[in-house]
């Protein structure tokens, strides 16, 4: 802890990692609650791992042909981005079932990926790091990069929220009351999709699903409100991202399953935390509480 | 809610009163899933502030009607005028309390939360505006449920939670109810208390009501509309809600046949 503290100071690249994961957790608390009442997790993992494809190509070229901009971080973007653009559109237009679509993302995108890294030097390092993550590499354009990620969630979610809110509630409800449902899914999944590259430069592909789902979880059950379980999930977002991080700091151990273990841990304390408490709720009700407000009770 | 409706001169919705205003109009509308017949030859005229039980059997086409006139289905053949409207384009107009929405209890909303949704289209980007508040509290307390504004919408029993959601229709102003099951999964009082709310609601609406349980509508109904995959409607004007049933045995028998589908009947018929 004391190690870590002092080498913050000293290093850089530290530095960048602590606020990559601060910036992360913002988009994660927030997007993450959303996945999480919606329960769509899969269709973050399927997204996720479709970035591979898009940083594999992005590295690749990269090399081979000297352009410096695309960085994975950027290939990535667009492919979540691609890749979300088309479940909602086979989502809308199609009768496919929802679960073959997400298989053939899922794998198709990690195909790709694969092939062209397979033609890229430095073959093993680059896959490990995108399939588990490597915050401490995060580079000071990236870092940009991941700001202006942010603020466009953040943005987003302000105009759109109450939308969100009732398309998430009762699509078809929302859909008989004038909200044009399939632009607001289409503009969700991008959402979704932005946020997972931004969790992927922290956990990596395969652990996105978990720092997505576990925080949210634990948050949905202390709050009854959406915003509330935002605020509550990013705060455990932040605490699994630098606490994992310094945790894994000093035994050297790689940060993104460190980090997703602290978020698993802190899921099952919360889960028995809100286990005792409804327990002790219910012992100290003698019976069931009748509700007065039926006028069909009073009698 | 607390406007005046200008009063036509004829607001009896009982009469065959011509001069009366025609709210749904559906003519020769035939309707099938992948080729499967639902509804054929569908001929249906509502008056203005009518009280509309549809009843039959279950697999009768009785959601599905719905669903026409809300314009979220499209007809095979026929036409459909809602307000003199395609569908499509009245919704703003209609007020939908959708059949025991396969709600999740973890669904994190506040009843107030609930209410505001059928304003959220309407409303803007960016958050809610003091007015859509108000007119959803107005709402709320239509329902007698303006205290509950706060709690969570996941607390509350079967039949709060169904004037929740049809303070949810009421946010949006609607000049028409429609109404799927209300009474399923509410116990008897909470039911009673439905149709109170509705029969008051129906002073200033039109209201279709989908409903197996005709006893409960029998009392504040203006018509009845038969659904098994064809559509018959009967005034009730001329009738008390005793003789329904003799009236219309041969539809009632249709209604009956579901309960001779239950287990008991089919213990029944088994021994």
């Amino acid at each position: 802890m004391l190690e870590f503290l002092t080498d913050l100071h000293q290093f850089r690249f530290l530095q960048y990692a602590l606020l990559a994961g601060i910036m992360a957790s913002v988009a994660c608390g927030i997007i993450g609650s959303y996945v999480t009442v919606r329960r769509i997790t899969y269709i973050a993992g399927a997204i996720a791992h479709c970035t591979l494809g898009g940083m594999g190509a992005a590295r690749y070229l990269q090399q081979q042909y000297g352009l410096p901009f695309l960085t994975p971080l950027f290939g990535a973007t667009i492919a979540a981005l691609v890749a979300a653009l088309i479940i909602s559109f086979l989502q809308e237009h199609s009768s496919l079932r929802q679960d073959t679509v997400l298989s053939a993302v899922w794998s198709v995108g990690m195909g790709i990926g694969i092939l062209f890294i397979s033609r890229t030097s430095g073959y093993n390092e680059d896959l490990m790091s995108y399939l588990f993550g490597d915050i401490l590499m995060v580079s000071g354009h990236d870092l940009f990069l991941i700001g202006l990620l942010d603020l466009t969630l953040l943005l987003l979610v302000a105009l759109f929220y109450n939308r969100l809110l009732a398309i998430s509630f009762d699509a078809e409800f929302a859909r008989i009351s004038g909200i044009a449902v399939d632009r607001c899914n289409t503009i969700f999944l991008c959402l979704v999709a932005l946020t997972v590259v931004l969790l992927v430069q922290v956990v990596g592909i395969i652990l996105v699903v978990a720092l997505l789902a576990l925080p949210a979880a634990a948050a949905g059950r202390l709050t009854t409100r959406l915003p509330a379980m935002m605020l509550v999930s990013t705060f455990f977002c932040l605490l699994a991202t630098s606490g994992g991080l310094v945790l894994s700091y000093h035994p050297d151990l790689p940060a993104g399953p460190t980090i997703i273990l602290l978020a698993a841990a802190l899921y099952a304390l919360v889960g028995i935390y809100s286990k005792i408490r409804s327990i002790y709720h219910e012992s100290q009700l003698k019976r069931p509480l009748v509700s007065l407000d039926e006028p069909g009770n009073i009698k | 809610m607390a406007g005046q409706d200008p009063m036509p001169e004829h607001t009896h919705p009982h009469g065959a009163d011509d001069q009366a205003r025609v709210v749904i109009e559906m003519e020769h509308v035939s309707f099938a899933y992948n080729a499967v017949p639902v509804l054929e030859d569908v001929n249906l005229k509502v008056v203005e502030r009518e009280f509309i039980g549809i009843i039959g059997p279950n697999g009768g086409g009785k959601t599905t009607l719905l669903r026409l006139i809300l314009g979220l289905l499209q007809p095979g053949t026929g036409r459909i005028l809602v307000f003199g409207r395609p569908p499509a384009r009245a919704a703003s107009m209609l007020g939908y309390v959708p059949q025991h929405m396969q709600f999740d209890r973890d669904f994190p909303v506040s009843v107030l939360d609930v209410v505001l949704m059928s304003l959220a289209g309407r409303a803007g980007l960016g958050p809610y505006r003091r007015r859509h508040l108000r007119a959803a509290e107005e709402a709320l307390d239509t329902v007698e449920l303006l205290h509950y504004r706060d709690r969570p919408f996941a607390g509350l029993s079967g039949g709060q939670r169904q004037r929740v959601l049809i303070a949810r229709a009421l946010a949006a102003d609607p000049r028409m109810l429609l109404f799927d099951e209300p009474t399923a999964n509410v116990d008897t009082s909470a039911g009673e208390k439905l149709y109170q709310i509705l029969a008051r609601l129906n002073r200033k609406m039109t209201i279709l009501v989908v409903s197996h349980d005709i006893g409960f509508v029998h009392q504040y109904i203006t018509s009845v509309v038969c659904v098994n995959r064809r559509v018959r409607i009967h005034p009730t004007s001329a009738l008390d809600g005793r003789n329904i049933t003799e009236l219309y045995g041969e539809d009632m028998s249709l209604i009956r046949h579901d309960h001779r589908c239950s287990r008991e009947g089919h213990t029944c018929l088994n021994s």
